[in-house]
């Protein structure tokens, strides 16, 4: 096999020069509602596949940058505070909260707070151990994490893969229970992260950073009702409950969305997408949605 | 290694559990290596330490089949795709929007082995890969799938797509055939906040 590593990397690092090529914007193709229905495809990825449908769920570092501008300046507050990993004694509040700890990490982490990055990573490994899913963690990864205090991408990478690697042992195990726990920890907690920067009017950004956590939502509870069982799972059951309602709630956002050409810049390998999508709430349905979510955070880690 | 390799090469070997046995193509005549490797080398090649991994792996057996994954792409980021396959040779990707709209397709760019993505909104995508004509020569010399056989991104459905986990691509838009040794193609996708 012939490598071509040294060769395109250089490629990479030679390409300096801007110049545009192939423009072709403008042109409104649609308008309509965005539709939020489960995709069935076969493929080879470690995205979560059950009965050959895919379900695509964000890394929760991911989450977390993507609020990291919304809930600016850092506040320690948003937390959960490390030291309530003491009081999770179920295997549900330990999955959920490796979720919302994970969340909370990765907004440490983007806002370079060391201190708080190693207390609550400490708190993620105790739940893991507890849980019994250390190993899936990779901890010898995470252990590099204290050596990299201050490189930011290198924590956020190390995190990122911590989560991973977790994600794809309990896939092979068919703990998608426990998986779906972690996301929809993850989720709530950025979602909380939204709402908690929520102003009394022009949220809408706040609006667009809920939006991108409806899919997860979607497909949080496809994964959890499986194991919906009032008598033997209680607390996921609790969970998956609130979670409809957080949905049904969200069906008062206004999605649409706008075809556009990309615009190509050709020399620099960069291709904008001019695609829009807009999303719009009245203030009540916000105020509902934040309520609801806030109950479900207080559930998760009180 | 230096050091801005390392980020990205983390996050690849993290996934040498899903399908890490040795089906791909190596240096060493006879002998395998797994799909992580050729995710590593890509990444190598074609990445910055500036792009974070978005955590999934993006992994496809070919021959004259097409593989689709869905990508969520979300606001204010920029994208790094890296397409590679386990021969050398260049891999076709379409992404394309949940309308089927074509956002970006490297043919038209001679199978460039990265692009990056600007995303000023959430969207999700499909985002299609191909053997080229150049690739299917490299692998399968004279066996190599006649041109009308080789899938099209016009005809790739969700329901056409390979399933590479089976171990053969036999999904695909066209009838792979059987006594080929399916090329490992993978993506290897990076994300920073603009």
């Amino acid at each position: 096999m012939k490598s071509k590593g040294v060769s395109l990397y250089s490629n990479i690092v030679a390409l300096a020069l801007v110049a545009l090529a192939g423009v072709g914007c403008g042109e409104v193709k649609e308008i309509e509602e965005m539709p939020q229905d489960e995709v069935t495809v076969t493929e080879n990825t470690n995205l979560l596949k059950i009965d050959n449908r895919v379900f695509h769920f964000q890394n929760p570092v991911q989450t977390a940058l993507l609020m990291k501008n919304l809930a600016n300046p850092f506040q320690t507050d948003v937390l959960n505070e490390a030291n309530n990993v003491e009081k999770y004694s179920t295997a549900f509040k330990q999955a959920v909260n490796i979720g919302v700890y994970g969340a909370d990490l990765g907004y440490i982490t983007a806002n370079n707070k060391n201190q708080e990055a190693i207390t609550h990573l400490a708190a993620i490994k105790k739940l893991a151990e507890d849980l019994d899913v250390a190993k899936s963690f990779d901890f010898g990864q995470m252990e590099k994490f204290g050596n990299n205090i201050g490189d930011q991408q290198q924590m956020l990478s190390i995190t990122t893969a911590a989560y991973k690697s977790c994600e794809i042992f309990l896939q092979d195990e068919n703990r998608h229970d426990l998986f779906g726990l972690i996301m929809a920890g993850a989720m709530v907690e950025g979602l909380h992260f939204a709402v908690t920067f929520a102003k009394e009017e022009n949220n809408k950004e706040v609006i667009d950073r809920m939006a991108d956590q409806v899919k997860s939502l979607d497909n949080i509870i496809l994964v959890l009702n499986p194991h919906y069982h009032k008598d033997t799972a209680p607390e996921l059951s609790n969970l998956v409950d609130q979670l409809v309602k957080l949905q049904e709630a969200f069906k008062a956002l206004k999605t649409t969305y706008v075809f556009k050409q990309s615009e190509i810049d050709a020399e620099n390998k960069i291709c904008t997408i001019k695609c829009e999508s807009s999303y719009s709430m009245n203030p009540a349905a916000l105020k509902n949605i934040s309520k609801i979510i806030s109950g479900i955070r207080d559930s998760i880690i009180g | 290694m230096k050091k801005s390799k390392l980020i990205v090469l983390s996050l690849v070997l993290c996934g040498m559990g899903v399908s890490a046995y040795s089906q791909c193509v190596s240096d060493v005549q006879g002998v395998g290596r797994p799909f992580y490797e050729v995710e590593t080398e890509c990444a190598k090649a074609n990445s910055e330490s500036s792009y974070l991994s978005d955590g999934k792996d993006y992994r496809a057996l070919l021959t004259n089949n097409s593989s689709e994954f869905i990508v969520v792409f979300y606001a204010n980021n920029k994208y790094r795709i890296s397409a590679c396959t386990d021969v050398g040779g260049p891999l076709s990707f379409t992404v394309k929007d949940h309308k089927n709209n074509i956002l970006f397709n490297n043919k038209d760019y001679e199978n460039a082995p990265y692009w990056d993505l600007v995303f000023p909104t959430t969207i999700e995508c499909m985002v299609t890969v191909t053997l080229p004509e150049e690739t299917q020569a490299l692998a399968f010399g004279d066996s190599a799938p006649a041109e009308e056989e080789s899938a099209s991104e016009s005809d790739a459905t969700p329901a056409d797509s390979g399933d590479a986990e089976e171990g053969a691509a036999d999904g695909g838009t066209a009838t792979a055939k059987p006594d080929l040794k399916p090329v490992c193609a993978v993506l290897v996708i990076g994300y920073k906040q603009e």
